[in-house]
């Protein structure tokens, strides 16, 4: 694994305070309410960590390597570093839907995902040389 | 990077945004906010923020790099961005048919989503140009991704 424990736990939480922010954009749109907009923005964090959990789990089996060296906290590394990507998406959401009033938030949050997932393949094959 | 003709680089980005630009000219016109001359004017501003526009970002990200210790040249940086713009140009081109072809709405579907693809080759730039620092490369993108889009709501879109 590349990085300190505290770069990887800041990576992890990054990511998903990316997630919480583009869903609870999203969550704006199909709640009314401050009520339903937190529990769309709940499910749509749990999906988005279902999601990478699984994306973690398809890396470590597709990865031998990986399975014999750092196993699972490895694939995730990978995974979490790959979706940093998704920042400039979740700043440039904020800015916007908050500043300039475009309903443009499900955009956003395609193209960070899309984005991201293109990065976590680059992330394996720079770590395997 | 120096192989590619700089008025090939240029011409991506400059008919990305014209197209781009176009899309939104004509879906304001379809819905009504827009008169058909206003949306040519619209037209020839995105070839503007497609050439002078993308450069002068270019140019401001080259800035930033400096200042960590970058040491690209600014005609490197520029062609960088400006062929960073290729998805969207893909994105855009084919936005436009469905624009045309079936009177869809595509400013955002098509337009926006494609300005936003740019942003990965953008960070691949930046980390080029930092010597592989991914914070400042994604701040940078950002800042690069708030002028565009910043430059696109202040032409009054």
């Amino acid at each position: 694994m590349e990085g300190s424990q505290g770069e990887r736990v800041a990576a992890g939480l990054a990511v998903m305070s990316c997630f919480a922010v583009l869903a609870w954009l999203n969550g704006r749109y199909v709640g009314s309410g401050a009520g339903q907009v937190a529990l769309y923005t709940l499910i749509g964090l749990l999906i988005a960590v279902a999601f990478l959990a699984g994306l973690a789990g398809l890396v470590l089996a597709a990865n031998p390597d990986l399975r014999r060296g750092p196993g699972y906290g490895g694939a995730l590394d990978m995974v979490a570093r790959g979706f940093l990507v998704a920042i400039p998406f979740t700043a440039l959401a904020l800015l916007a839907d908050l500043a300039f009033g475009w309903n443009a938030a499900t955009a956003f949050l395609q193209a960070a995902i899309m984005t991201s997932g293109a990065a976590v393949g680059v992330e394996i094959m720079r770590r395997a040389g | 990077m120096e192989r590619v003709p700089w008025p090939v680089s240029i011409s991506i980005s400059g008919l990305a945004f014209t197209l781009f630009f176009l899309q939104t000219g004509l879906d304001m016109h379809r819905v009504g906010t827009a008169s058909a001359r206003v949306a040519a004017a619209y037209t020839f501003l995105g070839t503007a923020m497609g050439t002078a526009g993308v450069a002068l970002v270019a140019a401001v990200a080259w800035a930033m790099a400096r200042l960590l210790g970058g040491e690209r040249s600014p005609e490197w940086t520029v062609r960088a961005f400006c062929l960073a713009y290729t998805s969207t140009l893909i994105f855009c081109t084919v936005g436009i048919i469905f624009n045309l072809a079936f009177g869809w709405n595509t400013a955002v579907a098509f337009g926006v989503t494609g300005a936003l693809w740019a942003l990965y080759p953008i960070i691949a730039i930046c980390r080029e140009m930092t010597g592989d620092r991914l914070a400042a490369s994604l701040i940078i993108t950002t800042i690069c991704g708030g002028l565009v889009l910043g430059g696109w709501a202040l032409l009054g879109i």
